[in-house]
């Protein structure tokens, strides 16, 4: 089972925690930073869409979701570590190398809820169309998209941990390897669901406190914060994956 | 010694008389919640005020005793799993006694929320004093103090939700209504275990989610809604476990 003790100690058990942390916390910083500016450029006045977007604003944007998949590819590559008991706790940063994994994260991502969507209009198109249901047509798609949407987080959980172990785009739709994680763990993924949805809730409580207690100079505590956040989101899926040590085995 | 999230599932099965004792707990939440309604649903079909009146009157009672008994069985339970007894979940044959430690509970928790209460109370002075003055410099200077003191509220309020396992933690071992406001024995528990309890905020909180996700399943089966009173019976001790288990770690 998790080690929550673990989750909190093992990211600051790192040799080089400092660097690596100052590091991450920088990347972080970037995809707010080039998002604020972003918004100050975008010229609001104009009312075509495409017209807002200046070459300065493009890159500004394309600048903010670069750092966003670095930190992304950074997550990936902790719980790939993680699952191959590799020692070295955080990993080294190369920016290329999680930039590159953090890509590959999102066009899977994005290549599995499409057609899933499209299911989704589906179900919606005839829920409201034929006449034998459409009177109860609104709250059935209500009920569909509920459904859809428990099912898309719970997929989209269970394929990213799937992502984890070999970086391969392929693996968002690699369905046997989702089955073979769940196999006899459904009890500790309903517990790794809890854990991440309990660490962002403290994480916002927390955030929002130092934001009441120091104002706007709180973004300076916030984004490291995060960082953390991801640390610990990535050493909770790492436990989840990986293999449960029995008492025997520990020698007890 | 660690805080164990799986122990805190499945420790009821260790009582010999679970079972019965967990169906009467959410047997008695959703009679809680009947018996509210009661006086809504006769409403229309009644003429006699004083009738009415005393139906209201023992509904309201019935119904305060029964959520005493349903607020004050976790915190039997975390005495108990502190103490160590074997039969841990408190039988519902002590009814009263149950209702008793409800009222303790309740009286406790409204010791520990006083400093909100009060601060809530200025905030509300404030504003209607602004609005008594009209529109001057005064009544402008006395509401932008109440905005600030509105955010203060609030990060006073998240500040005692953060606490408020740690006090339960402390009252559940003696069972005294002053030990929720004993900061003191707070700080003995916090002290060298805050590690500890971080990791139980965050076990409660995620007790909170599965629970909350568990019950959307059971809404999203419409007839699983009968079930939801049961669901929130186990997830209150599953709670009540874990605080037992963050006091004992000290």
């Amino acid at each position: 089972m998790f080690e929550l003790r673990k989750v909190f100690t093992n990211p600051a058990g790192d040799k080089d925690f400092g660097k690596k942390f100052i590091i991450g916390s920088l990347v972080m910083i970037f995809p707010v930073v080039f998002s604020i500016i972003q918004e100050f450029l975008t010229k609001e006045h104009t009312k075509a869409i495409l017209m807002q977007y200046t070459p300065a604003v493009l890159a500004a944007s394309v600048l903010a979701g670069f750092f966003a998949l670095v930190s992304m590819g950074y997550y990936f590559q902790i719980i790939n570590n993680r699952i191959n008991s590799s020692e070295e706790t955080l990993p080294a940063w190369k920016i290329w190398k999680y930039f590159t994994i953090g890509l590959k994260a999102f066009i899977g991502i994005v290549l599995l809820i499409i057609p899933l969507s499209l299911i989704l209009v589906a179900v919606v198109a005839v829920c409201m169309v034929l006449p034998f249901i459409s009177p109860i047509g609104p709250i059935l798609s209500i009920f569909a998209a509920v459904i859809y949407l428990i099912l898309l987080i719970l997929l989209a959980l269970i394929m990213n941990l799937s992502f984890a172990y070999d970086f391969n785009i392929l693996s968002y739709f690699n369905f046997c390897r989702a089955g073979e994680i769940l196999k006899g763990k459904v009890f500790k993924f309903l517990m790794y669901i809890g854990l991440i949805g309990a660490v962002s809730i403290l994480i916002q409580m927390f955030s929002f406190l130092v934001f009441l207690c120091v104002g706007i100079i709180s973004l300076i505590i916030l984004i490291p914060l995060a960082f953390y956040a991801l640390l610990l989101n990535a050493e909770l899926a790492g436990q989840f994956l990986s293999k449960d040590v029995t008492k025997e085995e520990i020698g007890e | 010694m660690d805080i164990n999230f799986e122990q805190a599932f499945s420790f009821v099965k260790e009582d010999p008389k679970w079972g019965k004792k967990i169906a009467i707990g959410g047997a008695l939440s959703a009679v809680a919640l009947f018996v509210l309604c009661i006086p809504f649903m006769i409403l229309p079909f009644t003429s006699s005020v004083p009738l009415y009146v005393a139906l209201l009157a023992t509904c309201s009672v019935l119904a305060a005793a029964i959520m005493f008994a349903l607020i004050g069985y976790p915190f039997l339970v975390i005495n108990n799993r502190i103490h160590g007894s074997e039969e841990f979940l408190p039988c519902w044959k002590d009814f009263f006694s149950i209702v008793f430690a409800g009222v303790k509970t309740t009286v406790g928790h409204f010791l520990f929320i006083l400093p909100v209460l009060f601060f809530s109370v200025i905030v509300l002075l404030m504003f209607l004093g602004a609005f008594s003055l009209g529109t001057s410099v005064i009544s402008a200077f006395i509401v932008f103090f109440g905005f600030v003191f509105i955010f203060a509220l609030i990060g006073l309020t998240t500040l005692y939700s953060l606490l408020y396992p740690l006090m339960s933690g402390a009252f559940s071992e003696d069972m005294n209504v002053f030990s929720y406001v004993n900061y003191k024995r707070g700080w003995e528990l916090l002290a060298g275990n805050w590690l500890n309890y971080l990791i139980l905020l965050l076990l409660l909180v995620a007790v909170g989610v599965i629970f909350h996700f568990a019950a959307m399943l059971l809404v999203l089966t419409i007839a699983g809604v009968i079930l939801i009173p049961w669901l929130c019976f186990y997830a209150c001790l599953v709670c009540a476990d874990l605080v037992a288990q963050f006091v004992k770690t000290k």
